[in-house]
C-alpha cells in the first residue's frame, strides 16, 4: 500500500466546502431526517435499510474515490495519474490505496450516521435504535472494506460508464425495497404495473445478492446452522472487485500529452 | 561512445493506435548512454511524446523492448532513480506547491526524516519565490507551474531524467534556471532525455539528439561532431579578379592540413582542423592576393538539419 496514495486521498476529500458539505449531508442530516418520522414497522424497515443498507454506503465510497481512477486532470477533478506512475508506485498498490482509504471513510461517516441516528431518537425519547455493539460495528467495517471495492472498480471504468453503473446501483439500492412495499395489494387492480413493478423488485434483488458485497456477521454467527457461504461470497466478491480494478488500471495508457 | 554503458536499450519498438492504422512508432531502435543528455527532435505528431510514454510505461508498446539500467521499465528501482517532468505541468490544484511537494517526496518513497531539507532545497534550487511555497497551485502561473515541475524531479536525486518540452511558458530566467540545471545534471553524469522544440536550447545541452520522421529514428547527430562542422569557413571572391587556380588553393589546404572542398562561383570552401588556423588561412590567402571579398564562418546548426530533412518530405510521413 502506498501511505502517500491513501492519506492524500482522504486529505483531497476535505479539500474543498462543497465536498465536506456533501460528506456532512450524508453523515448529518439524512440520519436525523430519518430520525424525525414516526418509525412504526414497515416504514422503520425501509428507512433502516437506507441508513443501514448499501445506498448511504456507496454515495459514500463512491465520494471518497473521486479522484477519478479512470480519469485524469482533462477532467479538472482528476489526479495527473501519469506524474503519479512515473513514481515507484505500482497500479496494484495505487488499487488497494485506493480502496483502504475509501474504506476508511465510508467506515467513519457510516459510524457518525448510526450515532447521530441514536442520538436524535434519544432526545426525542424514541425506542428504535440502530444496535452498536460488537457484531454492529464488525459487519460494518467488513461492509466498508467491500463497498469501497466495489466502487474502486466502479471508479475504474471509463467515467460515463462508471456514473451510469453507479447511478443504476443507487436506484436498484432504493428502488427495490421501496417497490417491494409498496406494490402489494395492486396485483388485482393494476396488473401490468404490478408486473412492471416486480420485474424491477427482482432486478434489485438479484443485485442485492450478487453485487452489493454486505453482510451480516451476527445473522452468520449467530443463526441456528452456521454456513461459510456468506462469508466465501462476501470475500470472493471483495476480491474480485479488486483484481477486476487492478486489470483495468494495468491496461489502461496515459497519453499524457493530453492530460 | 560505444564503450560507455548503456542506460537506456529500445530496440524494434512499435507503438501503434487505432488497432495498428497509425503507426506512432515503427521499429525503433536506440542506445541511449549513462550519462548523456540526449534530445529528440521532430514536429508535432512525430512521435517524441509517445516514445517517452513508453519509457515511463505510460503507453505499452505493441512489440519491441526496452531496458532502462538493464530492468524492465516498469521495474520499481528504475523508477525510484528516475524523474519526469510532463509537458503541461496539471498538477492537483487544491494543494499548495508544498503539500505537492511532500506528497510526491512521500510517492517518491524517500526518508521522512529529510523531507524538510529536500523540499525546501528542491524548491530553492528551482528559484521557486518562498512566498508562493504555501499558496494554493491553482494560483500558479504557468512559469511557476514549470519550476515546481523542476523542483518535484530534484526530490529523489534522480540517475535519469525524461523532460517533455521543459522550457514551454518559462520566461527567460526560467529558461536560464533551466539551461543551468541540464549543465548540472550533465556534470553529475545524469542521464537526461529531452524533447523539446527549442533547438537552440538543446543544441547547447546535448550530447546527441535523434530526429524522428514518422514515427522513425531519422537520424542521430553527435554534437561534438556537429561542432567540428563548425570549422567550414568561406571566402567570398571579388567579383570583378579572376578566380584563383584550384592547385593554390589545394597547396593552401595542404599546409594547415585542412581540406579544400571546391570553388562555386565566387566563393572557396575550406573545412579547418582546428580553431586556431582561422587566422592562418587568412594570412596565407592575402600572401598568395587571393582577391578575397569576405571570409566567414558557416554554422550549421540543428535547425539546418532539421530544415533540410524537412525540406525531403514531410517529417511526420
Amino acid at each position: 500500500m502506498s501511505y502517500a496514495v491513501f492519506l492524500y486521498t482522504l486529505i483531497a476529500k476535505f479539500s474543498n466546502p462543497a465536498s465536506i458539505l456533501g460528506l456532512l449531508f450524508l453523515a448529518f442530516v439524512i440520519p436525523v431526517m430519518i430520525s424525525s418520522v414516526a418509525l412504526d414497522g414497515r416504514t422503520a424497515d425501509l428507512l433502516l435499510s437506507v441508513l443501514n443498507g448499501p445506498t448511504i454506503a456507496m454515495a459514500i465510497s463512491y465520494s471518497f474515490i473521486q479522484d477519478n481512477i479512470a480519469n485524469t486532470r482533462q477532467m479538472n477533478d482528476g489526479e495527473y495519474l501519469s506524474l503519479l506512475f512515473s513514481r515507484p508506485l505500482s497500479r496494484a498498490e495505487y488499487i488497494v490505496s485506493k480502496w483502504l482509504a475509501g474504506a476508511l471513510g465510508v467506515f467513519c461517516i457510516m459510524l457518525i450516521n448510526i450515532l447521530v441516528f441514536n442520538i436524535a431518537q434519544l432526545i426525542q425519547s424514541r425506542s428504535t435504535l440502530l444496535g452498536l455493539d460488537f457484531w454492529s460495528i464488525s459487519s460494518l467495517a467488513l461492509n466498508a472494506l467491500s463497498y469501497a471495492a466495489l466502487m474502486v472498480l466502479i471508479r475504474s471504468f471509463p467515467m460515463r460508464l462508471g456514473m451510469t453503473i453507479f447511478v443504476i446501483l443507487l436506484y436498484a439500492s432504493l428502488f427495490g425495497p421501496a417497490l417491494n412495499f409498496s406494490i402489494n395489494g395492486y396485483e388485482s387492480s393494476l396488473p401490468l404495473a404490478y408486473y412492471f413493478f416486480q420485474t424491477i423488485v427482482f432486478i434489485s434483488n438479484v443485485l442485492q445478492q450478487f453485487v452489493y458485497p454486505g453482510i451480516d456477521l451476527y445473522e452468520v454467527f449467530n443463526s441456528t446452522r452456521f454456513s461459510i457461504l456468506p462469508l466465501v461470497a462476501y470475500a470472493s466478491n471483495m476480491l474480485l472487485y479488486l483484481f477486476f480494478a487492478t486489470v483495468l488500471l494495468n491496461r489502461r495508457e496515459f497519453s499524457y500529452g493530453e492530460d | 561512445m560505444s564503450e560507455r554503458e548503456i542506460c537506456i536499450k529500445i530496440a524494434n519498438l512499435v507503438k501503434s493506435y487505432g488497432r495498428g492504422r497509425v503507426r506512432a512508432l515503427d521499429d525503433v531502435s536506440l542506445d541511449i548512454y549513462e550519462g548523456e543528455v540526449f534530445g529528440l527532435i521532430g514536429p508535432n505528431g512525430a512521435g517524441k511524446t509517445t516514445l517517452m510514454g513508453c519509457l515511463l510505461t505510460l503507453l505499452r508498446p505493441n512489440s519491441g523492448e526496452i531496458r532502462i539500467f538493464g530492468k524492465p521499465p516498469d521495474d520499481l528501482q528504475v523508477k525510484a532513480q528516475s524523474a519526469f517532468l510532463p509537458e503541461r505541468p496539471n498538477f492537483d490544484t487544491w494543494m499548495s506547491g508544498y503539500q505537492f511537494m511532500k506528497y510526491q517526496h512521500m510517492l517518491a518513497k524517500l526518508p521522512g526524516s529529510a523531507m524538510k531539507q529536500d523540499i525546501e532545497s528542491a524548491l530553492a534550487t528551482a528559484e521557486l519565490d518562498p512566498s508562493a511555497w504555501n499558496k494554493r497551485i491553482k494560483k500558479y502561473s504557468r512559469g511557476m507551474l514549470q519550476r515546481l515541475g523542476l523542483a518535484q524531479m530534484l526530490l529523489a536525486k534522480p540517475r535519469l531524467c525524461f523532460l517533455d518540452e521543459p522550457g514551454s511558458g518559462m520566461d527567460p530566467l526560467g529558461a536560464n534556471l533551466l539551461r543551468n540545471l541540464l549543465l548540472a545534471w550533465k556534470k553529475q553524469k545524469v542521464t537526461v532525455v529531452l524533447n523539446s522544440h527549442h533547438l537552440d536550447e538543446l543544441e547547447r545541452v546535448c550530447d546527441r539528439v535523434a530526429f524522428i520522421k514518422g514515427g522513425r529514428i531519422h537520424q542521430i547527430e553527435e554534437m561534438s561532431s556537429l561542432a567540428a562542422e563548425q570549422l567550414l569557413i568561406v571566402v567570398k571572391c571579388s567579383s570583378s579578379a579572376a578566380p584563383p587556380p584550384d592547385s593554390l588553393l589545394r597547396e593552401l589546404a595542404a599546409l594547415l592540413d585542412a581540406e579544400f572542398l571546391g570553388v562555386t562561383e565566387e566563393t572557396i570552401r575550406f573545412r579547418l582542423s582546428k580553431t586556431a588556423d582561422k587566422m592562418q588561412l587568412v594570412r596565407l590567402l592575402v600572401e598568395k592576393q587571393v582577391p578575397v571579398e569576405e571570409i566567414f564562418q558557416e554554422r550549421k546548426g540543428l535547425e539546418d538539419i532539421f530544415i533540410s530533412i524537412h525540406r525531403d518530405g514531410d517529417l511526420r510521413s
